[in-house]
Order: C-alpha cells, then structure tokens, then sequence
C-alpha cells in the first residue's frame, strides 16, 4: 500500500477518532463539573503540572533504603513529549543513512582490532594481545601478537615473556572448541616485525585452515609465562572462511533526490546481505554520509541500490565528486554464529554532483509518521488520565 | 450515566480505531546469570517500574541470560520468551502496540541484536518497529567488559566470586566479541537508547584476607562489572571517566548524535549526571543496583516525574571511615551474606555483612595482604587505571578525590 493510499484509508477513522474524543470530552467535562460542586473545570492534564520545582508541591523523604528518582521540573507526561520532539528532530535523516562524522570511530576505523590493556600481576605488569584486523577475509593473512611491560620512571619498558602455549579455539558454528595449536616467535619473520623486541608474534590464514572452514569467528588462547608467573590471555577474531560476494562495478545517479550508489556484484551463496558504506568529499577525506541497507539476494549477478540519503548531503553543503570508501557488509544468517563477512576496499568516485542537486526534504517514511502517531496517542492517553 | 455513555462510546471507538489488543508494554530484558527479570530469593530486587492508573503493561520473559548472544534467547521468532519475538510482538509495525524497552546488562546486546535483525529481515520478516518509542539501558555490558577477557585465565577462581562462575555468554562479552563480532547492532536502533550506570564497585573479600573488587580490573570508570565505555554507549573501547563525552546537555541534544558514542545512544541526563550520580539526590550505584533506578525512571516517565526504588548495593553495611592518614584507608571488606549473583547483597536496609575486619590497608600498598589495600583504591594491579596514583604522597587526597569511600560504603 502506497502512503497516499494509506492516508486515504486511515482518513475515516481519524474522522470518527475525533469525534469521538470531542464526545469523550463533552461527557467527563460534565462529569468533573458536576462532581467538584464548585463548577470550576480542572486544568487540562497536559498543562496540570507546571514546570519549575518551586511550584511542585513538597514530597515527602523517601521511606529508609528507598531513593528517589526526579527529573527536576518535570511535568507528568513531560519525558514521552519530549522523546516525541526527540524524535521528530533525530528522524529528519533515516536510521541507514545519516551524517558521517570525523568521530565516528566504529564507521570510519571499522576494522580496527578492538584490544586493551589487562593486567598481567599486581607488580604493575600489562600485557597486550593484539591483532592485524578485526576480521580478517577470505584469503588474508592474520596476524597477532602479544607484549608484556611495566612503567618504570613514568616510561613504558618492555618485558620478556613466553608464550608456553597457544591454540586457536573455535567460538561458533557447531564444532567449537580446540582447533590447532600456533607458535608465536620473536625472530623478524612471518609477520614479527623486529627480532628480539619482546614482542611474540603469530600469522596464518585462517581461510586455508580446513578445522575453520565451518565456522566465522575464533579466538587464539595463549598461555603467557612471565618471570615464573603464568596466565592466560585470548583474541578474539571474526573471518570468512570463503567469498561470498563480489564487487563487479560500481555506478551512481541521484534518484528521488538521494545519491545511489548500484553496486553489481556477484553473489556467490543467496542470502541476506548487509552492505556498509561511507561516503566523502573529493579529498576522500572529509566525511559526509554513511549507508547501511540490506537486501535479500539470489545467487549470480545481483544489483544492490545503496542509497546515500539527499538531505544528509544537502545539508553537508559539500558538491561532488563524491568518494565512496568502507564497503563493506555481511551475510547474514539465520543462525548468524555463521554471518560472513566480506568487503570490497577500493574507492570509487561519483559523477560531480552539486550538493543541491540532492534533496533537502526531510525523510518521509511510514515508520516515521506510524511512529509519530504511536507516540501522540500515548501521550494523550496519559494526558487523560489526569494528574 | 454520562460516565458509563462516555466509556461505552469510548471503548467502542478504539475498537474501529486501532487493532484488536493494541496496547503499551514495558518489555524488561534482564542480563547474565538471571532467568528471568528477577532472580534473588526474596523477590525484592529489580522491582518493576509501578504502572498502576496508567496504560502501560509490564512484561517480562523468562529466557537464560548465560546464553550465547545467538541463540533462541535472542533471536527465535516463535519462543515467547524470545526477546525478538517480544519485540515484534509488543513493538512492531501493524501490532498497533507501543513498548518502551528497559534493557539490562547483557540484555542491551540482545536487544539490539534482536532490533538489527527484525529491521533487517534475518531470520523472519522485516519489520520497522513503529511501536518501538525509546529505550532505557541499565549497566548495558553491550560494548563488553574487560572482566570477561579476565574470566578465561587463571583469574577465573577470583572472578566467580564476583560474577558466579564463567558462563557460555562470556565469549560474548569480550571487548572485541561485542565491538567487532556484533558491531551491525550498535548503529540501527532508531530511537534514543538512554543510558545509565553508576560508580560503586563490586568487591568480595577472599580468605578473610583481602578482597577483590571488579573495577581493579576494569579500565577507566566503571559499575564493578562493566566499564563506563560501554554503559555509556561510547562506540570504542577507550576507558572512560565520564559518562558524558561533552556535557550533560549535549548528550541530550538529539539534533544529532552524540560525539564518540554509537547513534542514538546517550547518557540519560535527564536523571543521571556525568559522574554517574543521581541529580536527585546525588546517589550512586554498582551493577546490579542500577536497574532498580532504572526501573524507578520509567515509572517516573510514565506517571509523575518521580518514583522510588530501593537502593541496592553489592557491599558491606558498613561504610568506611574518610581516610586521615596513610595508614587507615579501605578496610578489607567482608561479606558472608551469598545468595545472588554468586554472593549476596547488602540492601541498604538489612544488614549484609556479618563484620568489617580491622585490618589496616594503606591505600598505597600492594594487594594480597592484610596490610594491603586489594581494591579500588590501592596500587591496582595494572598500575596505569587504578584509583590512586600510585607515585602519590598524597593517598588521602587520592582517597577522597576518587570516592573510594563508596567501595565499602
């Protein structure tokens, strides 16, 4: 059903909604008049509670181990018009499509191993297990290492460790567990940058390692021994065990005042795919917009429409070419323990488009005015349930 | 007579107006180690919000919080239980439903993957979640915990003092698990995801000797369970010691996002300040304290702008003298009272701790004697996030500035 047509079809019981609250209205307010003797009608419940503490009447101390929660100020029914206007300003753009910012770490750096530092014994020790990637794809390398230090006169030094043990343990898919052991060596080769920095270090390529061929995600465990002490220490990763999807090209147009990317691509399995994508200005540096939108796909040659949406780019006030970076997404899965990823890491630059040649409307979406509805109502029936 | 015309006129036209049980629902997604909303043996905690004289329905569900992120907890379309079925069901477009979400710990990872999921058309039919209005997360664990990297390795017997012992939804609660294997959850809400937590640590004193907190091993400000980098919707895993990037007023400017924190999450400044106290009356919470207040918010959302609740905390009774000298801070800490979340709470009200040793512990001593500090407060195992500079000669000064009182309070 079109919005049109679903206006058009709403259009009668809103009519008899109204009226029917006018009738409502009519009736109670006799009512209230009747019963308070005074003839006096009460105050609307949305206005009953002005705003202000120095006009909410005092309350009484919590009972012994209670506490109070109070949003100072705030009227009954204050917090859901405010989450209504909330909402009407944030909704301006659609949740998939919204301004890229330069803080916008997990869109912008969405590869990054996530690591922090842990404590190793309570003489100050950290260690640090990290990684290359935070998913590695089919055909890559990963690599991981891990490092021991204590600060000493405020300054970092590195401290020897061994890593008496270490074994990739599969964390999904329906054979998790122990898969095959590593070895993490200080030696300058396979992937360990320097020889005898004290940082150990492994690689493999977790696509041609037939125990993970059925799973997505893993973690390598390595058991650290340092200055007679021991620990345990783990990695998480996510990887494709193979390719399931294929850029082919890339095209651009503005339609319906959006910017779309198609993206042709081979799909290799059929499935629910997710697509991620930023785009920038021509410096392919300055963020403007992010899209994330996921189709269902037949295998073969599809077409994914990835849609930068127009006020966004309006907005930035920022005239093409555009730079279109971070493709990236994933297979989803019923049982997504076996979401795979993939990625396609070359850029791609649109036609030069000005920035009003996108539309400045406003997003206009049926969950949006649903929404607006859903909250307009319970607000009023809050309102008429009174203070 | 006018009142029985206008309920009997009313009612029938909100049968032609909206679909048939179209309602408003709290949906309550409780986290780790509960089977359903509340799990202690008196009932007492996690009261839920009072909707009495309203339109608003409760429902909670009873599914494993141990279990893996994926899993018919989370995603199962048909299990009643399921929090995706919930959510369709009592949020979605064309139910006619509205729902409010109140999302502890884990259970704000569950939500977002069940709403990625619906809004995607995994695993079922897509659908926009029209009803959905807002959600309110408690000690959300959705951005992980450093604790459970911890909990694999030799600390493990330490840490089931604390947590209970290590269940299977900890390979999910990694930092990297929930920021990398799960970062398609974060960004497609929708709508705001207030967040609160407080700052009281969660500590367990072991052998009668020292005690052991969770927020030792916890980079930056944290609950005692999970770091204020993920309750406080921040989109990395940098440690934090504000729940705030800016100020209370940008996090509730919802003209945009707010800096350094996935869309739509924000700190729920409207109850809570920066620091993580209450703006009512300055209190402050550990993880499993929180969501009563939580529960307290929405009721105040729903009804009057306040509400009760009782002010929970995993501690001693006892609170510990301001540290005056370098010889008196943080007494170890003791607690025999264990029955929830593998130990026991002291309520606030009720005595939960049998004593408080008289141990002296320096705040600038190292753990694991009586002389020692063991906490919060003392030189922290990793020596780069404790409480107290450790090069400090001013360990009262320390004390007071990082509230180290409340570890005992």
């Amino acid at each position: 059903m079109t919005a049109a047509a679903r206006r058009r079809s709403l259009a009668p019981a809103l009519v008899i909604v109204v009226i029917a609250g006018a009738v409502v209205v009519w009736l109670l307010r006799g009512r209230d008049q009747r019963d308070d003797g005074r003839g006096s009608p009460p105050a609307p419940a949305s206005v009953a509670a002005p705003s202000g503490p120095a006009a909410a009447p005092p309350r009484a101390p919590p009972p012994p181990g209670m506490r109070q929660v109070e949003a100072p100020g705030a009227p009954p029914v204050a917090r859901l018009k405010r989450e209504l206007e909330d909402y009407k300003k944030s909704s301006i753009y659609p949740h998939w499509s919204y301004p890229l910012t330069p803080d916008m770490s997990f869109l912008l750096r969405w590869n990054d191993a996530v690591t922090g530092d842990l404590p190793f014994d309570e003489a100050g020790t950290m260690v640090r297990f990290d990684g290359s990637a935070g998913r590695v794809f089919a055909g890559e390398p990963y690599t991981a290492w891990i490092e021991a230090w204590r600060t000493e006169g405020g300054k970092k030094r590195s401290v020897p460790l061994r890593v008496t043990r270490a074994v990739v343990e599969v964390t999904s898919g329906p054979a998790s567990g122990e898969a095959f052991e590593l070895t993490f060596k200080d030696d300058g080769a396979s992937g360990d940058v320097q020889a005898g920095d004290f940082i150990q270090t492994t690689r493999f390529v977790p696509s041609e390692r037939d125990e993970l061929s059925r799973t997505t995600q893993a973690r390598i465990v390595a058991y650290v021994e340092l200055a007679g002490d021991a620990r345990m220490f783990v990695r998480d990763f996510v990887f494709a065990p193979r390719p399931v999807l294929e850029v082919v090209a890339l095209r651009d147009e503005v339609r319906d005042g959006s910017l779309v990317v198609h993206v042709d691509c081979d799909v290799l399995e059929a499935g629910v795919y997710t697509f991620y994508a930023n785009l920038f200005a021509s410096d392919g540096t300055t963020p403007i917009a992010t899209t994330k939108l996921s189709f269902p796909l037949a295998a073969g040659r599809r077409t994914a429409d990835l849609v930068f949406f127009g006020k966004v780019i309006q907005d930035a006030a920022i005239d093409g070419p555009y730079v279109v970076k971070d493709l990236h997404g994933l297979k989803r899965e019923a049982d997504d323990e076996l979401d795979v990823w993939w990625n396609h890491p070359r850029s791609y630059q649109t036609a030069a488009y000005r920035a009003d040649q996108l539309s400045d409307a406003e997003w206009d979406d049926p969950e949006r005015t649903e929404k607006i509805s859903n909250f307009e109502r319970v607000i009023r029936e809050l309102e008429q349930r009174g203070p | 007579m006018r009142v029985a015309l206008a309920l009997v006129f009313a009612l029938s036209v909100t049968a032609v107006a909206a679909p048939a049980e179209a309602a408003n629902y709290i949906l309550h997604f409780q986290g780790r180690s509960q089977s359903g909303w509340k799990t202690d043996s008196l009932g007492a905690r996690m009261t839920l919000a009072n909707t009495s004289g309203t339109t608003w329905i409760n429902k909670t569900f009873a599914f494993n919080g141990n279990a893996r992120i994926v899993s018919t907890e989370t995603d199962s379309t048909t299990n009643t239980n399921s929090v995706n079925y919930a959510i369709r069901t009592f949020c979605g477009t064309g139910t006619g439903n509205t729902c409010i979400i109140h999302a502890y710990s884990t259970g704000c990872a569950r939500a977002k993957k069940a709403i990625d999921n619906i809004r995607n058309g995994v695993g079922g039919t897509a659908n926009t979640l029209s009803g959905l209005l807002y959600i309110e997360g408690s000690g959300c664990a959705d951005g992980g915990t450093d604790l459970a990297e911890l909990a694999t390795g030799k600390w493990t017997g330490w840490l089931a003092k604390l947590l209970g012992q290590q269940e299977a939804v900890d390979k999910d609660l990694t930092r990297s698990s929930m920021r990398t294997t799960f970062s398609y959850i974060h960004d497609q809400v929708g709508v705001n995801f207030w967040r609160v937590d407080g700052y009281l640590d969660v500590c367990k004193k072991l052998m009668g000797l020292f005690k052991i907190c969770g927020g030792s091993y916890i980079a930056g400000t944290d609950d005692g369970v999970v770091p204020w980098a993920s309750s406080g919707g921040f989109d990395t895993q940098t440690s934090r010691t504000s729940l705030c990037t800016v100020s209370a007023a940008d996090e509730k400017d919802t003209s945009k996002n707010v800096s350094s924190k996935y869309p739509k999450h924000r700190t729920d400044t409207y109850y809570v300040n920066c620091n993580g106290t209450s703006i009512a009356d300055g209190a402050s919470w550990d993880h499993f304290g929180v969501p009563d207040m939580a529960e307290a918010i929405l009721e105040a959302d729903i009804r009057d702008g306040s509400a009760l609740y009782a002010h929970w905390t995993w501690s001693d009774a006892s609170g510990e003298a301001v540290c005056t000298s370098s010889t008196n801070c943080d007494n170890a800490f003791f607690n025999t009272n264990n029955n929830d979340f593998g130990t026991k709470y002291a309520d606030g009200y009720s005595t939960g701790a049998a004593n408080v040793d008289a141990f002296t512990s320096q705040t600038f001593g190292t753990t694991g004697s009586t002389t020692s500090c063991a906490g919060r407060c003392g030189t922290n195992p990793g020596g780069s996030y404790c409480s107290c500079a450790a090069s400090s000669a001013t360990k009262c000064s320390d004390y007071s500035a990082q509230q180290c009182a409340y570890v005992n309070q």
